[in-house]
């Protein structure tokens, strides 16, 4: 069965009460996945209460949404420092620019340079990295959280 | 290369901490973070796994006082050590403007550091750079571990012409970090002013 039938066949557990004649509508179970990714069987009152699993949330699913919201947390992270680092890159050009004739033009250049040189460097400094400070997990630097080719 | 802010005043350097995986780079960097004023220094962002190996590398925006009306900032970064990273050594090399070799003076990390030097030169040829004229100091960590070799046998093998400046560390407790550090930045401010002559 392929991962989108199991969640199909999962949701359909989750909506199919297992006594469906009982007259005692508290007799009543139902099948459902719980937050740790369970099959458990439980009173349909208190599976009402629950929200529906979502794939995101199950442990699978949400090993692989770790895994991409790291690498987005670092890309975007190095993304701020590249631009900082081209910034200077394009101040520094702007300053070899020679006085003589063209002073005007350099003028607008640097001043361009320097304002986005500031605007990286603020995006740098208050780019959230605390999801960093935990580290990359193991499991994220190999293939193993990707489904496999038959999923 | 060093990039220059003549508008901010503000002088910006790439120090890298280079050596063999386990050597205790990320701890030099961590040690000078813990120690450093608030004010001084910028957010310390670590490339790493959950396991502390370093990932990418760390990353560490430091403002170590004015030179003639220049503030000096440094930008301290580590590279992974691990033998597989090598090409994310190299991009970390890119536009480097002194280098702190990281030596482990355990026994048994005897041929990594030897390896991991060899590593940091071929790697900079490839950037264009000469080992002999770039800035680099060399620190022999974990002189406090039990199995440390004896300091005149990595010197022989590290530092055979003794032309490079070296420090005995223990960077766990903090010893011979900031000396380290200070040796660098020293040198890469003389190449500084060597240039603008």
């Amino acid at each position: 069965m392929t991962r989108g039938g199991l969640w199909l066949a999962a949701a359909l557990l989750l909506v199919l009460p297992l006594d469906a004649r009982s007259d005692d509508p508290s007799a009543e179970t139902v099948v459902i996945q719980d937050a740790s990714g369970r099959i458990v069987v439980v009173p349909a009152k208190s599976a009402a209460k629950r929200p529906p699993p979502v794939e995101s949330e199950t442990p699978a699913a949400r090993e692989v949404g770790e895994c991409e919201a790291h690498e987005a947390i670092i890309s975007k992270w190095l993304k701020a420092r590249e631009r900082v680092i081209a910034a200077q890159r394009a101040l520094e050009y702007a300053e070899s620019i020679p006085l003589s004739g063209m002073g005007r033009y350099r003028d607008v250049r640097i001043r361009r340079a320097e304002s986005e040189l500031a605007l990286a460097e603020k995006r740098e400094s208050t780019a959230d990295t605390t999801a960093l400070d935990r580290g990359v997990p193991q499991r994220c630097l190999d293939d193993s959280h990707l489904p496999s080719a038959d999923q | 290369m060093a990039f220059i802010n003549y508008s901010a005043r503000e002088i910006n350097c790439k120090l890298v901490y280079y050596g063999p995986g386990l050597c205790g780079k990320t701890t030099n960097l961590k040690y000078i973070y813990e120690k450093t004023a608030a004010d001084a220094k910028g957010k310390m962002i670590s490339l790493a796994t959950e396991t502390e190996r370093t990932l990418f590398f760390d990353f560490l925006p430091l403002s170590l006082g004015e030179i003639r009306g220049f503030k000096t900032r440094f930008h301290l970064y580590t590279v992974p050590g691990q033998v597989f990273y090598d090409a994310s050594r190299k991009l970390i090399l890119k536009g480097v403007d002194g280098v702190v070799f990281v030596a482990d003076s355990q026994e048994e990390r005897f041929e990594a550091n030897v390896e991991s030097l060899e590593n940091l030169k071929a790697n900079l040829r490839e950037q264009g750079y000469d080992f002999d004229k770039i800035p680099v100091v060399l620190q022999y960590n974990k002189r406090d571990l039990p199995n440390a070799v004896a300091l005149e046998e990595l010197r022989s093998a590290l530092n055979p012409t003794g032309k490079i400046a070296d420090f005995e560390a223990a960077a766990q407790s903090g010893k011979g970090v900031f000396e380290t550090l200070k040796a660098l930045a020293r040198l890469v401010l003389q190449e500084l002013k060597k240039g603008s002559r």
